[in-house]
């Protein structure tokens, strides 16, 4: 009989996000994280993961939300076999999505080295005014994964989109 | 010269910065809601710092740096970066600034990120491990 993988679930959070959410599922990741017996340096991955995805929400949180509290953020972190799986969901404009759309896209395209290059361009970069500062944010993400990140999106109303992005990391 | 003591938070990283002690560490966790404003504080610092130094040629302590972070955010990494030019602006000057650059040695990403600032700051790190407890 084949054998069903089994799916640990680390952590599991819908609702909106601020700092101080940020700082309660920091404390509960880590707690988590010890618990799974995770080595250092897989823990440190997933947890770097997590909190640029939480910051990621909170920096791109300026779509209207949804009435009735439908579409809030969600960030839920799997131990499948082999790998850690970090999901989040949030609502954002549709510039935003397409911009984020077409960030991941290059980057899923790089090589390794050629990710290094452009995280020194990245991290050397000035900042310019009303920029989100996600740019690095998600670099530092694939490379801390060494996969591709996945999205998908949901069309909701008014110019509003679900943007759904998983992040695996190998154990 | 004035020093600059910050308490170490869940989420920001201890700092001192103390000429009068010759102590110099950030150390911790940084990923602080506003990062900007967190830094800033420590980037003007080091520029006071480096008029002080390069002013006072009777000042002859060595300078060692004390990088000691468990985990940083992507928006500090930019701020630490611009901290590290600044101290290599200054080690040209006066030749006397050290980089310590702690990691585990469980975590390898910890000590290639550090290899990374080293390499584009331009300013050798002393690379030194944890103990383990």
């Amino acid at each position: 009989m084949r054998e069903i993988p089994e799916t640990i679930k680390i952590l599991d959070y819908t609702g909106p996000v601020d700092y101080r959410v940020i700082d309660r599922l920091a404390v509960e990741l880590r707690e988590k994280a010890a618990g799974e017996n995770l080595n250092m340096l897989i823990s440190k991955r997933i947890y770097a993961v997590v909190v640029e995805c939480l910051e990621n929400i909170i920096r791109y949180a300026d779509a209207e939300p949804v009435p009735n509290n439908r579409h809030l953020p969600y960030l839920t972190v799997l131990r499948v076999p082999g790998r850690i799986t970090v999901r989040t969901g949030n609502l954002v404009t549709e510039q935003k999505a397409s911009d984020i759309r077409k960030r991941l896209d290059l980057l899923n395209s790089l090589s390794y080295r050629a990710l290094n290059d452009l995280f020194e361009q990245e991290i050397s970069r000035e900042t310019n005014p009303g920029e989100t500062g996600a740019r690095l944010g998600f670099i530092m993400m694939k490379m801390k994964s060494g996969n591709k990140i996945s999205y998908d999106i949901d069309i909701v109303e008014n110019g509003r989109i679900y943007f759904k992005l998983e992040i695996s990391i190998n154990e | 010269m004035r020093k600059v003591i910050i308490e170490r938070t869940a989420y920001s990283p201890g700092v001192i910065l103390d000429p009068e002690n010759n102590q110099y560490e950030i150390s911790g966790e940084s990923r602080p809601p506003n990062a900007l404003a967190f830094y800033e504080e420590i980037l003007s610092w080091a520029d006071e710092f480096s008029d002080w130094l390069t002013g006072s040629p009777q000042v002859s302590n060595a300078v060692q740096i004390n990088l000691d972070f468990d985990y940083f955010n992507s928006s500090s990494a930019k701020y630490l970066l611009d901290f590290c030019k600044k101290m290599t602006r200054l080690q040209m000057k006066v030749n006397n600034i050290t980089i310590r650059w702690y990691y585990d040695a469980e975590d390898t990403d910890m000590l290639e990120v550090g290899q990374e600032m080293s390499k584009l700051a331009r300013i050798p790190f002393e690379f030194k491990q944890r103990a383990t407890s």
